[in-house]
Order: C-alpha cells, then structure tokens, then sequence
C-alpha cells in the first residue's frame, strides 16, 4: 500500500494468508507494520495465551519513539463442539484482531459485539 | 499445568487448601494496592504497599505472607499479592503529565515494563485471583479479557472486584454485564464499603 504523507496505513490480512504463519511469524510481522504506524487488521481471533505474549511482547518493545500497542478485537462465541475439536487440538479461529500502536490509535471503545478506535494523523 | 490438576486433586482428597496465593491482578490504577492495604489491615497485616494516583506504581510484585481471611466462621491462610497492573503500552511522557523529570519519568517506565512481565508470568503461579476493575471505566477491554481468559485456561478461581463506587460516575453493573460468567462483588477499598461481602464470597468461592 502507498504510504502517504497524512495518513494511516489500514492492511487488512485474510485468514488464509496468516494461516501460513506460525504466531512468532505472525508477532513479528504485526510488531514490523505497526512500528512502522500501519494499523493491522487479522481476519482471525487469537488465543488467551497469544494475547497475552501480544502483551508481553509490546511492553518489551515499548520505549522511546515506539510506546507500545492497542488491540482490540472480536473472540468466537462459544459452540456447542467446543470440547470435541479442543480434544482434538484444533483451535476456533473466527473472529478479528486490530492492533496498532498507541500513538496513532488514540482512543478505543470495545464491546462484545463493537469496536470502535480513533486513529490519529501525523 | 499437570502439577496443579495434581496438587488440586490432592487438596480435595485432605479437605481443602491450608494456604492460597491470592493474586490481585488488574490494569493499573484500578485501586489494586489500595484493596491489598484494606485486606492486609482489615486481617491485622498493616499496609505493605504503596499507593499513587500516578499510574504503574506498583512495579514489582509485592507480597504479604501468612495472612488469615475469616469470614462467616469459615477461615483461609493466604498469602496476598499486589500485581504491577498489566497494559499494552507503557509511556514515560504519560509520567511526565504528572510533573516527573523525564530521566525519572524514563527510569519508572522502564521498571513499568519489568513489572508488567513479571505480573504475566506470575498468571501461572496463582491459586485464586481477584480481578480488580475501576467501576468508572469501561471493563470490556482486551487487558482483561486476556487475563480472565488466560486464568480461565488454568482453571484458575476469579472473583471480580467492581472497584471505586463511591466515585461519581461509577457503573458496577457494567463489570457484571461484560463477564457475567464470573461472581462478582462492588466495593470501595478506599472507604472500606461491602469489604465484609467480599470477605465472604472470597472464602465461598475462591477458597
């Protein structure tokens, strides 16, 4: 995407496509957008655990020039195969993450079911 | 993980756990150390830990051994643990709006980020966790759903704190409706309001 002068760069990334990636490729490339003040949006939910390295990872990486990141996002809702396909280790992955880091993403506003982020302009 | 369905089990099959480690885990400033005081106090601990309107002052775990919860005739040994509060981003100018030099602005963001590592690793640690939410604030964010999902996981016991009611504004039930799957008790550390509430659903449910 063409970066512009006073903008902010939105990738949106398909399921297929992170499918592809282990989540350490996946840090790494979110870590590389968003430094690089490009707000990501991933066509899948991650795991209580991935988010909580999401977190850890943005922290360690927080300092001056770089404040560390917001996310938002929509989890799967509970089905009824639940227990079967975590039996199995198979992980639901519906849903949505949008990370960015927290000086271009001013403001954010999440319920269950709406998310909603104030993107700041250079 | 195997060793705490073990030990678990094992606390079950002899009548309960002697002594748990309550974690009291949070985003900062949601009045965490404040409610470690009140329960250390209330229990005859005294206050450990310091308090700040200034956010992540609580940047290393601390801990307050050996305390005794009574409730209902009902008793618990614990030990209590102040979490740093846990966030995606950690500013230093952010200290620097409340009139911090930046070098020491710089130097507490650094300890900041430590403590907030150190609050993550310490999810896998704990026998029950109060999550701590400010009841002024919208609760539904991904800080906390990631520490009740990560808890959850772990089969942790959670009890929700909805903090702070005696604020203008404060909207406890909004803590309830976000996470209804988890009990729930509204309180104010600060003026010790509906502690005795909390006290007992501590030993009902997490004990």
């Amino acid at each position: 995407m063409r970066k512009s002068a006073k903008g902010i760069n939105i990738e949106f990334l398909s399921r297929e496509r992170l499918a592809r990636k282990s989540f350490n490729e996946k840090l790494k490339m979110i870590f590389d957008k968003v430094k690089n003040r490009t707000i990501v949006v991933l066509e899948e939910a991650l795991t209580a655990d991935e988010k909580k390295l999401l977190i850890e990872r943005s922290v360690r990486e927080a300092k001056a020039g770089f404040p560390g990141i917001e996310f938002v996002g929509f989890d799967a809702r509970a089905g009824p195969f639940d227990a079967i396909t975590r039996l199995f280790g198979w992980e639901r992955r519906e849903g949505l993450v949008v990370v960015g880091s927290s000086d271009v993403i001013e403001k954010v506003r999440e319920e269950k079911d709406a998310i909603s982020l104030l993107a700041k302009l250079r | 993980m195997v060793f705490r369905v073990i030990k678990q089990f094992f606390a079950r099959l002899f009548g309960g756990r002697k002594e748990i480690s309550l974690g009291l885990y949070g985003p900062p400033n949601t009045g965490k150390s404040t409610l470690a005081n009140r329960i250390s106090k209330d229990f005859g601990g005294g206050e450990f830990t310091k308090v700040s309107e200034i956010p992540h002052e609580t940047r290393m775990v601390k801990k307050k051994e050996k305390l005794v919860l009574e409730s209902n005739g009902h008793r618990i040994n614990m030990n209590l643990l102040d979490m740093p509060g846990i966030a995606t981003r950690v500013d230093y100018k952010d200290f620097v709006k409340y009139g911090m030099a930046a070098k020491k602005a710089k130097n507490r963001s650094k300890e900041a980020t430590k403590g907030i590592v150190e609050a993550i690793k310490w999810l896998d640690n704990v026998d029950a966790c109060l999550v701590v939410f400010d009841s002024t604030d919208n609760p539904y964010t991904q800080v906390n759903v990631t520490i009740l999902g990560n808890l959850e996981s772990k089969k942790i016991p959670i009890l929700l704190v909805a903090n702070k009611v005696d604020l203008k504004g404060a909207k406890p039930e909004r803590v309830k409706d976000a996470f209804p799957q988890y009990p729930c008790v509204e309180i104010s550390a600060k003026q010790g309001k509906n502690m005795d509430a909390l006290y007992e659903k501590i030993v009902k449910e997490l004990a």
